[in-house]
């Protein structure tokens, strides 16, 4: 057994464990070092990762998976990770959210992420999960003095733990229909018609169910919203990076690969998903006032959008969603951070209100904000126009017009919303003077980098294509 | 099919024994109701006050605790039993994840947990 296929998580878990200790026994300068280490092991585990690009493998007797696959959509989990801390690492005390734990709970959620992305067997996927979800319901929370961050954690554990009782019990209905929890037998036995029971069926749905759960697709989205706004803004910036990137790979690891797609009962239901998350995610964000609380709704529609390319099916799913997701969370990471910095120390959400005259007193974070909203939107010439474009004329080729026309018509709905911050921000007259923003190191280098990537993005999207396209070349 | 009918007699049974006994009992055991017995059972204690009253939140830290190295207890059971034939790697395996399970103890240690004032 090759153990250097396994060294990022290793390394996420020893990372994670002395951030601990250093919490509890550290003395000075506990406040700057912590995420410099957090963002040194993070980067180190995405070296880790390609360096063994190339390698394909079943690790400890068929658990885990390492893969071209595994390697994309762990990049991606690892970037949105830095981003996120970047931001935290000036804002949480800011926000009176500091707690030192913070940062090993990352690591130890990212090694979740990862174990999800790479998991071969049913039972990893359950494990990957808790791993993943126990820290971000402890983050959500982070802010003990604030009632709406602790109403936030109380939401997110229990309807997460209804999600993880559906994924459980969909894992054992399967289990009873194919004998096996390996993906690979699960999947033979799907082809030869063995599993497609209705215990096999009825289990499948439940487990998409509970993956439903972690996107927050309508309707189990309902969590999403108010995790959100009560957690500290950093914290929700690393919610629309990493765990939703996590939830749609080990969706297409479950979908496409092990139960194909082809079986109408669930391509029904995943069109269904897609057609109500857009649709319900777009009307719901043009009534909200928060800012941070339309972006919540903008992440159910972005999911809905994202599962156009699970509709589609086969292996050129893979590649959509992957090149999607990476349109979605640089642009998401980036708006979080702005909306992070703009808060300042005020405890409440921003509100639209609050923007007013932002353009003046803060014009890099409002042009950065404009920048990351018309991404959201899909404007060009920036990374969500393409990324849309893509799925949409990949969906027009396969012959779902009606399912296109529907996402089109939501997404000239979504302009209106997005671009309610920006004008905001540069043309409404505020009532108040807006005192300029506090700008710390992590966040510049979010802002910057988020920018560049979503633009480099835009203009020259080959070269990401091929690399998400790739990245459908898994283990078989 | 066959091998779930031999459960569902198997609950059947089981059900049916549980009900059996307790009717048996109803039928033989004499008739003495007493206030005392309906009483909640504190250890022998007598009881006062209501039992709806708030705990130390110390308690469930400390549960949690507990609870953790009772599970690590459950994992050493089967490695000791097998030790021998596993050699090294399981011996460093265990010893990395008592390891993890100290490295928790003596962050609740020093974040104070184990002071009970």
């Amino acid at each position: 057994m090759n153990l250097t296929m396994f060294s990022p998580q290793l390394l996420l878990a020893l990372g994670g464990t002395l951030l601990l200790l250093y919490e509890a026994f550290g003395r000075e300068n506990k406040r700057t070092l912590q995420p410099v280490c957090t963002i040194l092991v993070l980067l180190a585990a995405g070296v880790l990762l390609w360096l063994s690009d190339g390698q394909v493998g079943l690790l400890f007797s068929g658990m885990v998976i390492f893969d071209r696959f595994f390697i994309f959509f762990a990049t991606l989990v690892l970037l949105g990770s830095v981003l996120a801390v970047a931001v935290a690492a000036g804002s949480l005390a800011e926000q009176r959210a500091y707690h030192g734990e913070f940062y090993a709970l990352v690591l130890f959620s990212v090694l979740g992420m990862l174990l999800l992305i790479s998991a071969a067997n049913l039972v990893i996927v359950f494990l990957g999960m808790e791993i993943m979800s126990i820290p971000l319901y402890i983050m959500a929370a982070l802010r003990r003095s604030s009632s709406r961050s602790v109403e936030a954690g109380a939401k997110y554990f229990l309807m997460g733990a209804f999600a993880s009782g559906f994924l459980l019990y969909g894992i054992a209905l399967v289990y009873g229909a194919t004998g096996s929890l390996r993906l690979e037998e699960i999947a033979a036995a799907w082809a030869d018609g063995a599993g497609l029971s209705f215990v096999g069926i009825s289990g499948m749905l439940l487990i998409l169910i509970g993956l439903a759960f972690k996107i927050a697709a309508v309707p189990f989205h309902m969590w999403e919203p108010d995790a959100y706004e009560g957690a500290p803004t950093a914290v929700t910036a690393f919610f629309a990076a990493g765990p939703k990137v996590a939830a749609f790979a080990v969706l297409l690891r479950l979908i496409i690969w092990t139960f194909s797609i082809s079986d109408p009962i669930i391509w029904r239901f995943v069109w269904m998903l897609a057609v109500l998350s857009m649709t319900v995610g777009n009307f719901l964000a043009i009534t909200q006032s928060s800012v941070k609380r339309m972006l919540a709704y903008s992440g159910i529609a972005h999911a809905g959008y994202a599962l156009i390319g699970l509709v589609i099916g086969g292996q050129a799913a893979v590649g959509l969603i992957g090149f999607y997701l990476l349109g979605y969370f640089i642009a998401a990471v980036g708006a979080f951070a702005v909306i992070s910095a703009l808060e300042g120390k005020q405890e409440e959400s921003l509100s639209f209100d609050n923007c007013a005259g932002q353009g003046k007193t803060n014009p890099a974070l409002a042009l950065a904000l404009a920048l990351f909203m018309v991404s959201l939107a899909g404007i060009p010439p920036v990374a969500g126009f393409v990324a849309k474009f893509y799925i949409f004329e990949q969906a027009i080729q396969h012959g779902f017009i009606w399912l296109v026309i529907i996402a089109a018509v939501n997404s000239i709905v979504s302009v209106y919303y997005y671009l309610r911050a920006p004008v905001y921000c540069f043309m409404k007259i505020p009532e108040s003077e807006t005192p300029p923003a506090p700008v710390s190191l992590g966040l510049i280098f979010t802002l910057v980098f988020a920018a560049v990537a979503l633009v480099v993005i835009g203009v020259c999207p080959e070269l990401f294509i091929k690399l998400a396209d790739s990245s459908a070349m898994w283990f078989l | 099919m066959s091998e779930f009918a031999a459960v569902a007699v198997f609950l059947l049974v089981g059900t049916g024994i549980v009900l059996f006994t307790f009717l048996l009992a109803k039928i033989i055991r004499p008739s003495a109701p007493n206030p005392v017995k309906l009483e909640t059972y504190e250890c022998g204690e007598t009881p006062y006050g209501t039992a709806e009253l708030q705990y130390n939140v110390r308690f469930y830290i400390y549960a949690l605790l507990f609870v953790i190295f009772d599970v690590e207890a459950i994992f050493l059971f089967p490695w000791a039993l097998v030790y021998r034939s596993l050699g090294l790697f399981a011996f460093v395996e265990m010893v990395i994840f008592i390891t993890i399970l100290v490295f928790g103890l003596f962050y609740a240690w020093r974040k104070g947990v184990l002071k009970w004032f």
